[in-house]
């Protein structure tokens, strides 16, 4: 797509972005991922500091247009991806909903994928989902945080109006609640997130007020309510995840994703802690890697043997076939203690052509994030001197996994396991229902936890590194 | 007498148990700590960085190898102390103010000792007061790293700091790039542990 501009000493990717293109920023606009290269058509142009003239190659991010106007091209691929996962509406809690006369929403705000039901007597009628708008500004909670330094307005008007969207598809709720980490409910409500990106990591908000709908973008004056948050990496999602999964003792309740979340009830006390794993299993930095979307192999067996997402030509491996390829050629005895391929080779073919493929590159990337996650999962067990009977594995990651392969691979410890599903929507479909009575149980189960920093543990890092081999 | 391609080989495969054996047998046999450096722990680190930048070994294998040969570091240092052993430099390493994480800090750590090089360690979450001490105890680089986008604007403060004097300031850690390097007007940046060590040693040639 090729278009004009005229707004010298503006940067390109802020000018792009303002007209509508969503020229992908996913590290925050500060020119590490390389996503948004565009071509420079004609005009003279400053790239870094240094002048250049037209044509070159350059980041948008990193360019500011210096003659009167400029035409750029800008490929698709430097586009922030619009598709959204599948299904995302469903849980296995141990509470049934409440059967409320009246339809209400409750919406999950995932940093990448915004999830909202209409619930009424308490069944889903309608639910709907749509990509959250600010992965523009980068994919993590990390590069937002970056990015509220000069986009904090922007951020929270598109998380919005993807919101109104949604409410708007679903009809008319008595009520409104939402759950997400702790970033993504600041930006919900316009506050700056900024002390979360630094230690000692406080939010500048665990527990928000009740907003109308009409303040908040979405359209109607009905109340919106925010699950509270527990710390800066506990967010409203897991407080949600708490009250619907009621962790007994003994059992340790994880949302594996960039950021892995981890809550044990230890010895009479629920003791919580973040462990950062990447966002190799969510398809970033691997080669042939994707999210688990139409088109992505979601099962592997061996080579040429997999399962597609929507049944279609395989476009790439997404989190839950990348462990198994780990798992399966392991057991084949392709794969050393270290990961790397038996017989030498530089990548494992996933389809017979090997258009689709984990180099040992992609391995070690994986490697390193089923570590984090493993290391989080002992580290926090040997500081609250038990182990876990059970592990109740929440969120979109957990839903495709084979915990079999999983375990196999050195990624979660054998235990039993419950999957949980989306329990942070849930949380805020119950919250939306019975608003007095649910915020006041939400409030007391964020207040229970008690954080720990997991990476400040000299064990974790040897806990990590052990974690490293395959097992 | 202490077999060091024993020594080697045990750090090369991450034995922690073999190395403490080795290492502490050669102390109580009052063998030259030296010899156990130069011959064991400097080849076995050489020899994994140098696999690491042909694309044979990657971080998994250098992590467990660095590991295993700071146990053994970690049991020789007070006699290398009293040995008056002449390192290579002085290098000041720390995780950048706001910053906790520290598993590929302390991996540049081992690597830049294993290189022979005098590291002083600061942690994590350093600001300036903790690295001008390191430097008023000699240090003539002063390495840093950040793992968040967050806290990586630290490193300006630091670069801007000690532009003009004689020390180097040289950047690292996932999110830190060559031309974020050349933005803040850092002396150097690497890309990984093993390159840090080359990046040092041609700092310090000059």
């Amino acid at each position: 797509m090729k278009f004009t501009i005229c707004e010298p000493n503006q940067n390109l990717a802020d000018v792009l972005a303002r007209n509508g293109v969503p020229i992908d920023r996913r590290c925050g606009g500060i020119g590490t991922c390389g996503r948004c290269r565009v071509q420079l058509l004609t005009g003279d142009w400053l790239n870094g500091g240094k002048e250049i003239s037209a044509p070159a190659e350059v980041l948008a991010c990193r360019t500011v247009l210096k003659s009167k106007s400029g035409v750029v091209d800008v490929p698709e691929e430097s586009l922030a991806p619009q598709k959204s996962s599948a299904i995302v509406s469903s849980w296995n809690i141990t509470e049934a909903l409440p059967k409320t006369k009246e339809a209400v929403i409750g919406i999950d705000i995932g940093t990448t994928t915004i999830a909202a039901a209409l619930v009424q007597g308490g069944e889903v009628i309608a639910s709907e989902t749509c990509f959250n708008p600010q992965s523009a500004f980068g994919d993590n909670v990390i590069a937002r945080i970056t990015a509220s330094k000069e986009h904090l307005n922007e951020l929270t008007w598109s998380v919005r109006q993807a919101i109104a969207g949604l409410v708007q598809k679903l009809g008319n709720p008595a009520r409104i609640a939402v759950a997400g980490n702790t970033v993504m409910s600041c930006l919900f409500h316009g506050i700056d997130p900024t002390p979360i990106g630094a230690s000692p990591f406080i939010p500048p908000c665990k527990e928000f007020p009740v907003r109308s709908g009409m303040e908040l973008g979405a359209g109607m004056d009905v109340p919106v309510y925010t699950v509270p948050c527990i710390s800066g990496y506990l967010g409203g999602d897991i407080t949600a995840g708490l009250l619907e999964t009621k962790p007994q003792e003994g059992e340790l309740f994880i949302d594996i994703g960039t950021n892995c979340e981890l809550v044990f009830h230890g010895k009479q006390q629920f003791t919580g802690a973040a462990a950062a794993a990447g966002p190799a299993f969510e398809g970033a930095g691997i080669s042939c890697g994707m999210r688990a979307v139409k088109g992505a192999i979601s099962q592997y067996r061996g080579e040429g043997d997999y399962t597609v997402i929507g049944d279609c030509e395989p476009q790439g491996l997404c989190g839950s076939a990348m462990t198994d390829v780990i798992a399966e050629e392991r057991r084949r005895e392709h794969l050393n203690d270290f990961g790397r391929i038996q017989p030498h080779a530089e990548a494992l073919n996933i389809t017979k052509d090997g258009q689709i493929r984990l180099t040992e590159g992609d391995l070690e990337q994986l490697l390193k994030a089923k570590a984090a996650v493993y290391a989080g999962i002992t580290t926090l067990e040997e500081h609250c001197g038990c182990t876990a009977t059970t592990l109740i594995l929440a969120g979109g990651f957990a839903r495709w996994l084979n915990l079999n392969n999983a375990a196999a691979i050195g990624m979660i410890p054998e235990r039993a396991y419950r999957i949980a599903g989306n329990t942070s929507l849930a949380g805020a479909i119950r919250l939306a229902s019975e608003p007095e009575q649910t915020m006041g149980r939400l409030l007391e189960t964020a207040r229970s936890v008690k954080e720990t920093p997991l990476n400040s543990f000299p064990e974790f890092t040897d806990n990590f590194i052990d974690a490293l081999m395959l097992p | 007498m202490t077999d060091c391609n024993a020594l080697k080989s045990a750090i090369l495969r991450g034995k922690r148990a073999e190395v403490k054996t080795i290492v502490s047998a050669a102390i109580e046999a009052k063998e030259d700590v030296n010899m156990l450096i130069d011959q064991g722990m400097i080849p076995a680190m050489s020899e994994i960085g140098e696999k690491f930048s042909k694309g044979e070994a990657f971080v998994p294998e250098l992590l467990i190898a660095a590991r295993a040969m700071q146990t053994g570091l970690g049991l020789l240092e007070p006699l290398i102390a009293a040995s008056g052993r002449q390192k290579k430099g002085k290098v000041a390493i720390g995780t950048v103010s706001g910053d906790l994480h520290d598993i590929g800090k302390n991996l540049v750590s081992i690597m830049l000792k294993g290189a022979d090089y005098d590291v002083i360690d600061l942690g994590v979450n350093c600001d300036l007061a903790k690295f001008d001490a390191a430097v008023a105890q000699g240090a003539q680089i002063v390495a840093c790293s950040s793992l968040l986008t967050t806290t990586m604007p630290f490193m300006k403060e630091v670069a801007d700091h000690y532009r003009g004097t004689d020390v180097k300031v040289i950047i690292g850690g996932a999110p830190v790039t060559q031309e974020y390097c050349d933005q803040i007007g850092a002396d150097g940046y690497s890309s990984d542990a093993n390159s840090a060590v080359k990046l040092v040693d041609s700092l310090l040639a000059c």
